[in-house]
C-alpha cells in the first residue's frame, strides 16, 4: 500500500503530461527522420552517436573554451554593470553623466557590434569576449539601475529613523538586499544572452568551441553536427540556468513568489 | 481618573512651526502645509494628531522625524533641536516598512544591529519584544507569511526594541480591517501602558483618536494650525465597550463637529476667493 501511496504521488499527471510531450516530439522528429532525407532531418541516433564518435577528440576543448568565454565575458560585464548601477545610485554627478551613454548604448543589437570590433581588434580571443563583456554589462547595469529606483521610499525612510545614518549604512542593509531579486533575474538574462553571443561570435574565425562545432560542420553539409552543436549550447545554456536559479532560491526565500 | 498632564514634563515642543513646499513650476505656486503650529507633546503619554485629510498631519510628524526639514520655526525633543532623522524618534509608517528581506527577528533585531548592540543582548531583548508583541512563534518567519496586523506589531516591536526617545506613528492602523484595527489599538495600549513611551500618533480617524489618547490635537484644513487641543478624559485601562458610553459619543460629537464644521468653514472661503 504504501508503495502504491508514492508512486501515486511521484506520478502526478503534470510529470505523466510533461513526460508525454518529450516522448511525442522525440517521436516526431523519429519519425521526421524517416521520411525527409537525412541532409535536413537525421534521425536522433546519428546525431548523437554520429557526431559523438567523429567529435570526441575535440569535444573536450570545445566545450571548455566556449564555457570559458562565456563565464570570463559575463563575469567582467556583470560585475562592472552591477558597479557602475551603484555608482550612479551613489553620486548623482555619476549618474547625470552616465545616464545619457547608457540610454545611447542600451538599444544597439550587440551582434551588431561584432563586425566593428574586429575591425578595430582583429580576430581573436580579445572581441568575441568583449561582446558578451557588453552584452552583459548593458543587462545588468539597466536591471540594477531600475531595481535600486524601485527600493520603497518607506523602506529607506524607516531605515534611517531605526538608525542607518550614513549613505554607506542604508546602500549596504537596505538597497544591497532588497534589489537581490532583481539582480538574479537580470544575471539570468545576461547567462543566457552570454549563450547566444557566444555561438555568434564563434561563427567568425573561431579555431575552437560549439559554435566551431557547428560552423565546420555546416561547411560539410553535416547536419548531424549541427543539430549536435546546437543541443550542446542549449545544454549548457540549461545547466547554467540551473545553478543560478539554484542560487536564487537558496537567497531569495524572502520574495513573494509562488512555488512554481 | 483625569490624566495629570499639567505636571508631567515636556517632550517634545513644537514652536511656530511653518512648512511651505516649492511649487515646482511658477505656475502651480507653492503650498503651505503648515502655519505656525505650535504645541506640546508631554512624556509618557499618547498624543494624537487629527484633522482632515490634506492638512499636513503626515508632513507635521516627517518634521518631528527629522525625515523632513521645516520653512520656519523648530521642534526640540528634550530640549534638543531636532536636524535630521534620528533613531531617537522611531517612525510606525502608514505603509508596510517591514523589511521583507528579513524574518520578524531580523527586523526586530535591524536596528539594534546598527547600533552595535552585542549578539548576546541583542537576543535578549528580541525576545523580550517579540513575546510583548505576542509573536514568539512566528520569530523566524518572513513578512510574506505574516498577515497585515502581525507585520504593524513587528514595526511597533522593531521601533521599542531601538528604546528610541519618542515613538512617531502615521496612521499605522490604516489599512487595516476594522476589526484587525481595533485589535491594534488594543494591544497598542497594552503595550505602552507595559512600557511607557511618548508617543505621537497621527490619524483622522476620531474615534482611534479617542480611544487610544491623553489628549487629541485638532489641525485645521490645509494650512494647518492647531484648532483646538482636547484632554481625554478616560482611565489608561480602556476597553473597547469604552466606546459605547455616552460620554464617548459625547466627545465624539464634540471632535466632528470641530472638524467638519472647519471643513465647512474653509470650503466656504474657497468658494467665496
Amino acid at each position: 500500500m504504501k508503495g502504491w501511496k508514492m508512486l501515486r504521488n511521484f506520478l502526478t499527471l503534470r510529470k505523466i503530461l510533461g513526460l508525454f510531450s518529450v516522448v511525442t516530439a522525440v517521436l516526431v522528429w523519429y519519425i521526421l527522420s524517416m521520411v525527409v532525407p537525412p541532409i535536413f532531418i537525421p534521425g536522433p541516433e546519428e546525431v548523437f552517436k554520429g557526431s559523438y564518435n567523429l567529435y570526441k577528440p575535440i569535444l573536450a576543448a570545445s566545450i571548455v573554451s566556449t564555457l570559458l568565454r562565456v563565464i570570463v565575458g559575463f563575469l567582467i560585464g556583470s560585475i562592472l554593470g552591477i558597479l557602475v548601477a551603484f555608482a550612479m545610485a551613489w553620486n548623482k554627478f555619476i549618474q547625470w553623466t552616465l545616464d545619457p551613454i547608457i540610454e545611447l548604448i542600451r538599444p544597439i543589437p550587440v551582434i551588431a557590434l561584432i563586425p566593428l570590433f574586429i575591425l578595430w581588434i582583429g580576430l581573436g580571443e580579445t572581441p568575441r569576449i568583449l561582446i558578451i563583456v557588453f552584452a552583459s554589462f548593458v543587462v545588468l547595469v539597466v536591471s540594477t539601475r531600475e531595481a535600486i529606483k524601485n527600493v520603497p521610499t518607506v523602506c529607506l525612510n524607516a531605515a534611517r529613523t531605526l538608525g542607518a545614518s550614513t549613505k554607506g549604512r542604508v546602500f549596504r542593509t537596505i538597497i544591497l538586499p532588497a534589489i537581490t531579486p532583481e539582480i538574479i533575474a537580470g544575471i539570468k538574462i545576461a547567462a543566457a544572452a552570454s549563450f547566444d553571443l557566444a555561438a555568434a561570435a564563434e561563427f567568425i574565425g573561431a579555431q575552437r568551441g560549439l559554435g566551431y562545432i557547428i560552423i565546420n560542420a555546416k561547411q560539410f553539409l553535416y547536419t548531424n553536427g549541427v543539430i549536435f552543436g546546437i543541443f550542446l549550447f542549449s545544454l549548457l545554456a540549461w545547466l547554467a540556468s540551473l545553478l543560478i536559479r539554484y542560487f536564487d532560491r537558496r537567497i531569495n526565500v524572502w520574495t513573494e513568489r509562488e512555488a512554481a | 481618573m483625569q490624566a495629570p498632564s499639567l505636571r508631567r514634563e515636556v517632550k517634545i515642543k513644537v514652536r511656530n512651526l511653518d512648512m511651505v513646499y516649492r511649487g515646482r513650476s511658477p505656475q502651480r505656486g507653492d503650498v503651505a502645509a503648515l502655519q505656525q503650529v505650535n504645541f506640546d507633546v508631554y512624556e509618557n503619554e499618547i498624543a494624537t494628531i487629527i484633522g482632515p485629510s490634506g492638512c499636513g498631519k503626515t508632513t507635521l510628524l516627517f518634521l518631528i522625524a527629522g525625515l523632513l526639514e521645516p520653512t520656519d520655526g523648530e521642534i526640540l525633543v528634550d530640549g534638543e533641536r531636532v536636524v535630521g532623522s534620528s533613531s531617537q524618534r522611531a517612525v510606525v509608517f502608514q505603509q508596510d516598512a517591514v523589511f521583507p528581506w528579513l524574518t520578524v527577528f531580523g527586523n526586530i533585531e535591524y536596528g539594534l544591529k546598527l547600533k552595535g548592540t552585542p549578539f548576546s543582548e541583542r537576543k535578549k531583548i528580541v525576545s523580550h519584544y517579540i513575546d510583548l508583541v505576542g509573536l514568539s512563534e512566528f520569530e523566524d518567519a518572513y513578512p510574506k507569511e505574516l498577515s497585515g496586523g502581525m507585520r504593524k506589531r513587528v514595526d511597533i516591536a522593531r521601533c521599542y526594541a531601538i528604546n528610541p526617545a519618542i515613538l512617531l506613528m502615521d496612521e499605522p492602523f490604516g489599512s487595516l480591517d476594522v476589526f484587525t484595527k481595533e485589535r491594534m489599538q488594543k494591544e497598542l495600549l497594552r503595550i505602552w501602558r507595559t512600557e511607557r513611551k511618548t508617543i505621537c500618533f497621527v490619524t483622522h480617524d476620531i474615534e482611534e483618536a479617542l480611544f487610544i489618547s491623553q489628549r487629541v490635537i485638532i489641525l485645521s484644513a490645509r494650512p494647518g494650525i492647531v484648532r483646538r487641543v482636547i484632554q481625554v478624559p478616560f482611565s489608561e485601562n480602556r476597553d473597547l465597550s469604552l466606546r459605547t458610553t455616552n460620554k464617548f459619543q459625547e466627545l465624539r460629537r464634540e471632535l466632528w463637529q470641530e472638524i467638519a464644521v472647519g471643513e465647512d468653514a474653509h470650503e466656504r472661503v474657497e468658494n467665496a476667493t
